[in-house]
């Protein structure tokens, strides 16, 4: 059995249950509520849902996390001091641009764990700059008022003490 | 979606968080400086579980100085602990007034750690417990002694400790206070008692936590002498009655390490009507544990007494017939029977014949060792 998957620009991509399982609200779509019902699965191979927020780019790069994870579970809880896969570091690369967009896309198809697989993707990107550089890398501006400054100056005396002790 | 590179700042603050929770401390504290909303959620991961401790004293005084200070760094405050290293507990105090002004409900867990392994820091017990951090904590460890000299009976205001589901304590032996009578854990599920031997106040707090009381470990270790923990009649007793009264219990795990037979589990029994799990080593209890065993009870884990100066009964399992007795005649759920002594070859073997019949699991240390030998 598979799924037609429509993409923002129209175009489908076919895929099989188990890869289409993975992405949680086509889960949800196909088995609706008849799923819990307990009724045999209604969809046939004709059926296609469209994703109207993920371009084709994006989907079809999600669907190779999927196609990977079809057997197996990935990780969906962690904390900074986890460590992935290599398969998963090399997937998800040092794209900035193309890593949001993939965890933007992960939030809204309810995939937890490509979504944790991004956010440490973007915090890898943002180790190791400087608060300038990061501004920089995503053109941000920073804000702060005068105040703010000061404030954080102090917290900032403790930080660069516990980093650095002297 | 956008094609514009900047669509991280238009993410909701939960993924930026999510983002966060993967970051270091030195990549915290630059994207800290990046702008308001990143500020807000580098906090977060900054202070969100603090440490402050006498070998580090130089940059606890820092922190809780960082933390008097900055509103925002104190309200991101979710675990603290606290690592005592000296003698006295006054050291730190000065620097922990911050705890006094965080918000209800913010702190989820406090630690109170000592490393010169004296249990007795009633000062700082006594600011945690009083606190809103320590009233609002979910977790708390903490030592047995607190706020001796404050204490009046009419005087002295309760505490509610309304959050608590876990707490892990330590009770220097002998240690006796009223104090814990003051002390409500209407929720507290879990409660894990560590002491070198009985202190009067344990059964105090057992008392007061009978009502929600679900899970309960009492430890009691003697250090490097191996002769075990004495316990008197009088201490037997009350403690005895304070185990009676928890009526709520599904999981019972004492390990008294006494010096000589202590029947403390033997009365207490009958009353513990919704055991599910009970393990405890000989010592604690006599052979009439098998026949008062809660009909509830439906795993069973007899340990060994370690210690050298404790009597030896290699035979105790002969008094294990009226179990397997009860459960046949349906009057006991016991599943599963696993002792963890050296007892003789021969009983334990008709024992687990007489197991099996019952439809008990019988499991057993002597026998897994034979069995490997074959």
């Amino acid at each position: 059995m598979s799924i037609t998957l429509i993409s923002k620009e129209g175009a489908q991509f076919l895929v099989s249950k188990p890869v289409a399982d993975r992405i949680g609200v086509v889960r949800d779509c196909a088995y609706g509520a008849d799923f819990w019902l307990g009724y045999a699965v209604a969809t046939d191979d004709s059926m296609g849902i469209t994703l109207a927020n993920v371009t084709s780019s994006i989907l079809s790069k999600i669907l190779v996390w999927c196609e990977h994870y079809k057997d197996m579970e990935p990780l969906v809880d962690g904390d900074s001091n986890m460590e992935f896969p290599e398969w998963d570091m090399a997937y998800i690369g040092h794209d900035m641009n193309q890593i949001l967009f993939v965890l933007e896309a992960a939030d809204y198809l309810h995939i937890p764990g490509l979504l944790l697989l991004a956010c440490k993707g973007i915090a890898d990107v943002l180790d190791g700059r400087n608060p300038r550089g990061i501004c920089d890398l995503l053109g941000i501006v920073m804000d702060f008022s005068h105040r703010q400054e000061v404030d954080m100056d102090k917290e900032n005396g403790y930080w660069r003490w516990f980093l650095h002790p002297t | 979606m956008m094609d514009d590179l900047s669509s991280i700042e238009h993410l909701p603050v939960e993924l930026l968080n999510e983002i966060f929770d993967h970051l270091d401390t030195s990549a915290a504290l630059s994207c800290a400086q990046v702008c308001r909303l990143w500020l807000a959620a580098a906090r977060r991961v900054l202070y969100r579980r603090i440490e402050l401790s006498h070998q580090d004293l130089d940059r606890s005084v820092k922190l809780g100085h960082t933390l008097l200070i900055c509103t925002e760094a104190r309200h991101s405050v979710r675990h603290i602990k606290i690592t005592v290293d000296a003698h006295t507990d006054d050291v730190l105090l000065p620097h922990l007034a911050w705890i006094n002004d965080v918000r209800e409900g913010q702190i989820q867990k406090v630690v109170l750690d000592d490393n010169t392994s004296r249990p007795s820091l009633p000062l700082l017990t006594s600011l945690l417990l009083k606190s809103p951090a320590g009233r609002s904590a979910q977790f708390l460890q903490l030592y047995g002694s607190f706020f001796d000299d404050d204490f009046h009976p009419s005087g002295t205001r309760a505490i509610e400790l309304q959050n608590l589901r876990r707490m892990n304590i330590s009770f220097a032996p002998g240690y006796d206070s009223p104090s814990w009578m003051l002390v409500h854990f209407p929720r507290l599920l879990m409660l894990d008692i560590k002491s070198s031997g009985y202190s009067p106040a344990m059964s105090v707090l057992l008392r007061t936590v009978s009502t929600s009381l679900q899970l309960l470990w009492l430890t009691w270790r003697t250090g490097n002498t191996d002769m075990g923990t004495s316990l008197q009649p009088c201490d037997q007793a009350s403690l005895t009655g304070a185990l009676s009264a928890l009526t709520r219990l599904l999981s019972l795990s004492v390990d008294l390490n006494l010096s000589q037979p202590a029947a403390v589990l033997d009365d207490a029994m009958p009353h513990l009507v919704s055991l599910k799990v009970l393990t405890c080593c000989r010592g604690a209890f006599s052979e009439v544990l098998f026949s008062r065993l809660p009909p509830t009870v439906v795993l069973l884990m007899l340990g060994s007494n370690t210690n050298d100066g404790f009597p030896r009964d290699n035979k105790f399992l002969r008094h294990g017939w009226i179990a397997a007795a009860r459960v046949r005649s349906g009057e006991s759920a016991l599943k599963y029977l696993w002792y963890f002594d050296h007892g003789d070859a021969d009983i334990e073997r008709e024992f687990a014949e007489e197991c099996q019949n019952a439809g008990i699991d019988f499991l057993s240390v002597g026998l897994l060792m034979d069995s490997n030998q074959d």
